[in-house]
């Protein structure tokens, strides 16, 4: 049983690290009987794979920390270069600590630290190893690999809501995922607007913030039957001067359709912080 | 003992309350608010139902409710000498309080296939969808916003985890299902991580327990779940380790019910072990 525990604390090198041992396993693996049950990164879809079909995101796609060679960001969505910040978003964005600028004991990432949630946008851009898209007639699935998490986007015509946040009778709460709505722009892209998203959880990977009044449009556009690009605007203006273009995510079809399973778990993160991370102590370069 | 009880209790409320209050708000304000992302709770129920629908369980369904299991059956020695290792805590006879539980929930860490099934959201009778995708259907439940795969292609059940060339195990397993007639679906499961628990009394299961759903749609808008588990390594036989029942969700939609780590785990540390019980 392979641990689980999440790369992200270990850092850049171990990543890598583990990626070319994956590889070099799955080279030693390639006359063994293949099991339908497992993800092999190195089996990828050829080439584009011909036109894409219309109005369809349905399958599974690996991501860009899927091992499986998907073409790079041309904006990282992780550390995205961010417009000028309002006083509020300067304030918020300050008192974040990111792992890589802080040690895994000084960082205050809450899913550094504890496993919480990335919630939305975050969890669509970091740790993206691969996804599944679903339809049902008045709604599209997202359902992610890394936390087993799903997202909803309804489909059939409402529109965001008004009154999340704030302490009205009425108003609804934030959540870690955001109320999204979606529709197809042209028979290739499928454009999901999102907001209220729960604001004790952070837009990037680099720590930048977002408010609960944020406005998130993702575009997916289906390039080839192999290839989805998504690209993700953010639109805060409580803590943005101006709209914060988060950046590009490919994604490629993956032929056997199988994603391996990789989750925080975080009574083992606990411990590694007790044992490990904590007493590492957090001067800056402890995380190097 | 009172101490211990009390503590109980309160750490008890406080852990339904945690998972429990962004739901429970967003069902208020369903009541009053009637904005189409609010779940509504209870559905009027057309009386009679049509029939059900063919080879379909796709929506949301209110469930898994009503569970009626049987007994757990005598374990083996490998399986109590297992479930020794286990401090439950809310359970009657087994019950040392939430700050000296090992109980893996405590944490947040994942609930695993099948106990997901049991700890269905707190403040409603718990959310279930059924979805699909070729060659398979899609489960996501409102607990944790946690999916399975169903493969319906035809391909066997892995026989080995966490060997060579096998698959490793994972929370929510391997699953495969086939249509037993128009209105029962049956899926089997294998492969589980054992870090799970089976149930809240901390029971186990080994990695290759053979469990079977049974979901059967009696008319448009009731299913009814029979779980069967079989893990010859730690009890002595099969038994039903639920008989459930869902309904049709009118709004089909969920609150988003999530156990975060950072407040379950301050929760822990600062008020239900200062209560006076140690961890372990």
């Amino acid at each position: 049983m392979r641990s689980r525990y999440i790369g992200a604390i270990a850092g850049g090198a171990i990543v890598l690290l583990l990626t070319v041992l994956a590889a070099a396993q799955n080279n030693q693996q390639n006359n063994a009987p293949r099991s339908p049950w497992k993800y092999y990164p190195a089996d990828r879809s050829v080439g584009d794979g011909g036109p894409a079909p219309k109005r369809d995101l349905t399958g599974t796609w690996a991501g860009p920390q899927s091992g499986a060679a998907v073409p790079r960001s041309r904006v990282n969505p992780k550390n995205p270069p961010a417009p000028p910040l309002t006083p509020l978003g300067q304030q918020l964005f300050d008192r974040n600590k990111p792992l890589g600028k802080y040690s895994p004991a000084g960082t205050n990432d809450p899913h550094v630290r504890y496993c919480d949630p990335y919630g939305f946008p975050q969890n669509m851009t970091n740790e993206i190893r691969g996804m599944t898209i679903t339809t049902m007639p008045n709604r599209t699935f997202i359902l992610l690999q890394y936390m087993d998490l799903w997202r909803e986007i309804w489909t059939d015509g409402r529109t965001l809501p008004t009154n999340v946040g704030g302490r009205g009778r009425d108003n609804l709460d934030p959540k870690y995922n955001g109320y999204s709505v979606g529709h197809w722009e042209d028979d290739y892209t499928f454009v999901v607007d999102t907001t209220g998203p729960a604001p004790n959880t952070w837009a990037t990977d680099s720590a930048y913030p977002h408010s609960v009044d944020a406005r998130v449009q993702e575009r997916f556009h289906r390039d080839s039957k192999n290839d989805l690009t998504l690209t993700i605007m953010m639109d805060d203006p409580k803590l943005y001067t101006k709209p914060f273009y988060i950046g590009d995510v490919h994604f490629r079809w993956i032929p056997n359709q199988m994603l391996d399973d990789f989750t925080c778990i975080p009574s083992e993160l606990q411990r590694y912080l007790t044992e490990m991370g904590d007493p590492a102590g957090s001067d800056p370069s402890a995380a190097r | 003992m009172r101490n211990s009880l009390a503590a109980s209790t309160v750490v008890l409320f406080a852990a339904v309350a945690f998972v429990a209050t962004e739901e429970g708000r967003a069902a208020q304000r369903g009541r009053t608010g009637g904005d189409e992302f609010v779940s509504e709770g209870v559905p009027r129920m057309p009386n009679p139902p049509g029939p059900a629908p063919k080879r379909d369980l796709s929506g949301a369904w209110v469930g898994p409710q009503n569970n009626k299991p049987d007994p757990v059956p005598p374990m083996t020695p490998a399986g109590q000498a297992e479930f020794k290792l286990r401090n439950a805590y809310g359970t009657a006879t087994r019950s040392d309080g939430l700050g000296a539980s090992n109980d893996p929930f405590i944490t947040c860490d994942p609930l695993g296939f099948p106990r997901d099934l049991l700890a269905h959201a707190v403040s409603s009778r718990g959310g279930t969808l059924f979805g699909s995708a070729p060659n398979r259907i899609l489960i996501a439940y409102e607990q944790q916003r946690v999916w399975r795969e169903i493969w319906t292609d035809g391909r066997a059940l892995p026989k080995a985890v966490d060997v060579r060339g096998a698959p490793e195990s994972r929370y929510y397993g391997y699953s495969v299902g086939h249509w037993e007639n128009d209105n029962t679906l049956v899926i089997e499961t294998t492969g589980l991580d054992e870090r799970a628990w089976l149930d809240e009394a901390g029971h186990p299961h080994s990695a290759m327990a053979h469990i079977q759903e049974r979901y059967t749609r009696t008319d448009q808008y009731n299913l009814q779940l029979t779980v069967t588990v079989d893990d010859a390594k730690y009890y002595t036989k099969p038994w039903t380790f639920m008989r459930a029942n869902f309904y049709w969700m009118k709004a089909q939609d969920f609150a988003e019910t999530l156990c975060i780590p950072s407040e379950a785990i301050q929760y822990r540390d600062t008020l239900a072990r200062p209560s006076g019980i140690d961890a372990r």
